[in-house]
């Protein structure tokens, strides 16, 4: 008994609870359980919509609707009140228009609200929305009805336009056939023309003289083009405009310089008050100007020896390093001083023989002269250096010139490789002997002498 | 017409048999809200009707969802429309085809068992014996009978309509794998409440005819042994017939006061 009421009790609550879930999911559906919010539409033609209908709102299953009032007289529209979930309510704008849809082609009709404008504000609850019209199917016949009867009307009216068209094509080609019968046939000039054989051979000949010119004149052509879209594409002609115009401005400017230049010379190289033409009297200035600095050189070097400047040059030890002579410098107490720096550099290190026999400084010789002056330091530069040239092979004219010659070849390197000021770098060929303050016997080479400072302020 | 003149006799009987019957379904009607109420004879027999009769429900339910949709499946392909099979399933099944089965199953199982019970009842002289009890027999096993066919006929209905959905659904799974949630979700798409509540409520009808018929068969027949066999089978093949001849009645009824509920 205990059991049986255990079972009916279970069949019941199963069957009520059952019920409450099919009542729930029919709600659930019909968002009975939501918020809703009504708004008004009108229409003319409500086209199958009842109580109940759907309300979608941007394809969005959003209510129903819940009432329909009839109109009063055929102007009026009918009012339908439609209910939509709050949740939508932010879609619906002022200017959203509704409209009826359809749900598929056997589908139930529904009412379909369009979301309107973002920038407006939400659509007032109760306020009522634009419609737009259903277009019932029997409209939508009657004006295809209507399309169709105007497309058969221009059909009929093409076709006989068409057929007499045709006919006049029939009779031009019948005529076109009688001629082309009586050209074959050899009447007329045509006729003649086609028939005879000399004339054929002519008119081949022609031809072929036709297609060879016209060959040439194509690749002519084509050549033409090539060449014209090549000064297209470079736009030369413009570049070309461009250039002639600055040639004639430059040549312009040119005609008026030389004009201005020749008034100019012939002002200027015309005689002058003594009829003496210019050429002569530029000729006898320079003569002048040569003759007055070999006095001033004189001059200066006798300035030098007079007894108001020769007390500086002889503290200094020389007056020139340009013009230093081999038995001068030996006999000069501070120039070959032992109290000097010197750095002794040897010919093997530092020439090269030319294929001609003469000398040139070899790499290695560079680098030694460039490790005797990073010896020298920073003193090097602002103090005389005098470079000895030394060469104990030959005669004594042989040796006089090779010592010369290595120490000009030294010097310049000094000043190319330090920028030395060529006043600070004297040269001195000494042939094989060394000054006596050097202790050496001979020498072949170079070598390097860094004046003391006292000796070398100017 | 001619039926009255021909046989004159068998439309008195007709027309008594109506006007018994009938008064017969006025006395329940009548006895049941009169005191005392015998809740503990409606609840056994809730039991007896209802929870009995559920897992025939049930496994019917299921089995007519799979033929269903294997049915509509096929043919609705056809047009591409496919998506419509959850639609067309829970219309028909909440509609018409549930109640209507569940009610008729309910007449072959239960008819024949209150018409047999009743009438072995009166043959073997127990109802006698309750009334020499003072008790009132119509009251005590009439009246429950009925109520528990009224009350338990739309739970049965509601089992019938979900199990088919289910038996549906794994058809359309097997088929298309289509998701439960999308089943469901377009099974109640256009759902309305006259779809479901009228329906499944006009089962208490089905019920109470039913319970009627089978009481009235049982209770008042008085032919011995052999009148419990011609009670079950008089019980179920008029209960049968007035539930669907019911059904053609309340449809229009719903129609008329559920215009929606007209597909």
């Amino acid at each position: 008994m205990r059991n049986r009421n255990i079972i009916t009790g279970a069949f019941v609550l199963a069957g009520i609870a059952l019920f409450a879930l099919v009542i729930f999911l029919v709600g659930n559906q019909r968002k009975t359980f939501a918020k809703h919010v009504e708004f008004y539409t009108e229409f003319a033609n409500i086209d199958g919509i009842m109580k109940g209908s759907k309300v979608r709102v941007g394809g969005f299953d959003a209510g129903e609707v819940t009432d329909i009032q009839l109109p009063d007289s055929p102007a009026a529209h009918f009012r339908l009140t439609l209910s939509v979930v709050e949740r939508v309510h932010g879609l619906i704008r002022p200017d959203s228009l509704v409209s009826v849809a359809s749900e598929g082609i056997v589908g139930d009709k529904l009412l379909q609200i369009h979301p309107g404008s973002a920038n407006l504000p939400q659509a007032a609850p109760n306020s009522t929305l634009r419609s737009k019209e259903a277009l019932e199917m029997s409209e939508l016949l009657e004006r295809s009805a209507g399309l169709l009867n105007d497309v058969s009307g221009t059909m009929k009216e093409v076709s006989t336009k068409l057929t007499g068209t045709l006919d006049a094509a029939t009779t031009t080609i019948n005529n076109a056939n009688d001629l082309v019968v009586g050209i074959k046939q050899g009447k007329g000039a045509i006729g003649v023309l086609l028939r005879d054989e000399n004339t054929a051979r002519s008119v081949r000949e022609t031809l072929a003289n036709v297609q060879q010119a016209t060959a040439s004149v194509s690749d002519a052509s084509m050549r033409a083009d090539r060449l014209v879209s090549d000064f297209e594409s470079r736009n030369l002609g413009e570049k070309v405009d461009q250039t002639i115009a600055s040639a004639q401005s430059a040549a312009q400017n040119v005609d008026a310089s030389a004009l201005q230049l020749r008034q100019s010379l012939t002002s200027a190289l015309g005689p002058d008050s003594h009829g003496v033409d210019a050429a002569n009297n530029v000729r006898q200035s320079l003569s002048n100007v040569n003759l007055a600095s070999s006095n001033m050189v004189e001059d200066t070097e006798a300035l030098k020896h007079g007894f108001l400047f020769r007390g500086f040059f002889k503290r200094r030890g020389y007056y020139s390093l340009a013009n230093l002579k081999a038995d001068e410098y030996r006999s000069n107490r501070s120039l070959p001083a032992a109290t000097n720096t010197r750095a002794w550099l040897d010919q093997p290190e530092l020439f090269d023989n030319r294929p001609d026999g003469s000398e040139e400084l070899s790499p290695e010789g560079k680098a030694k002269i460039d490790e005797a002056m990073a010896e020298f330091g920073d003193g090097a530069f602002g103090r005389a250096i005098i470079v000895e040239g030394y060469s104990s092979t030959g005669d004594t004219g042989a040796q006089f010139a090779t010592s010369r010659v290595r120490a000009t070849l030294v010097r310049h390197y000094l000043q190319a490789r330090f920028g030395l000021d060529s006043r600070d770098v004297g040269i001195v060929p000494l042939r094989g002997v060394p000054p006596p303050s050097t202790n050496k016997k001979t020498w072949d080479g170079i070598c390097l002498v860094l004046l003391k400072p006292r000796a070398s302020a100017r | 017409m001619i039926c009255t003149i021909a046989d004159g006799g068998r439309l008195k009987t007709f027309l008594e048999f109506i006007g018994v019957i009938a008064s017969f379904a006025a006395r329940v009607i009548t006895s049941a809200w009169r005191s005392p109420y015998e809740f503990e004879q409606t609840w056994m027999q809730v039991g007896e009707i209802g929870a009995r009769s559920l897992p025939l429900v049930a496994a019917s339910g299921l089995a007519l969802g799979v033929v269903m949709t294997l049915h509509t499946h096929s043919t609705l392909v056809t047009f591409g429309a496919a998506a419509m099979i959850p639609k067309v399933q829970s219309l028909s099944f909440f509609i018409e085809i549930g109640p209507l089965v569940a009610a008729l199953l309910v007449a072959g199982r239960v008819g024949a068992g209150i018409g047999a019970v009743l009438a072995n009842l009166r043959a073997s002289e127990q109802i006698d014996a309750i009334e020499v009890l003072s008790v009132d027999s119509f009251k005590f096993l009439v009246v429950p009978r009925v109520v528990a066919c009224v009350l338990v006929l739309p739970l049965l209905t509601t089992f019938m309509d979900l199990t088919a959905l289910l038996g549906g659904f794994l058809a359309e799974h097997a088929l298309s794998h289509l998701s439960a949630q999308l089943f469901i979700e377009r099974a109640f798409n256009g759902f309305a409440w006259s779809n479901f509540v009228p329906p499944t409520l006009k089962t208490t009808v089905f019920g109470f005819l039913i319970g009627t018929v089978s009481c009235y068969y049982g209770y008042t027949t008085d032919e011995g042994a052999e009148g419990v066999g011609r009670a079950a089978t008089n019980s179920v093949v008029l209960s049968s017939l007035l539930v669907i001849v019911a059904d053609v009645v309340l449809v229009k009824i719903i129609f008329l006061f559920f215009p929606g509920s007209a597909l």
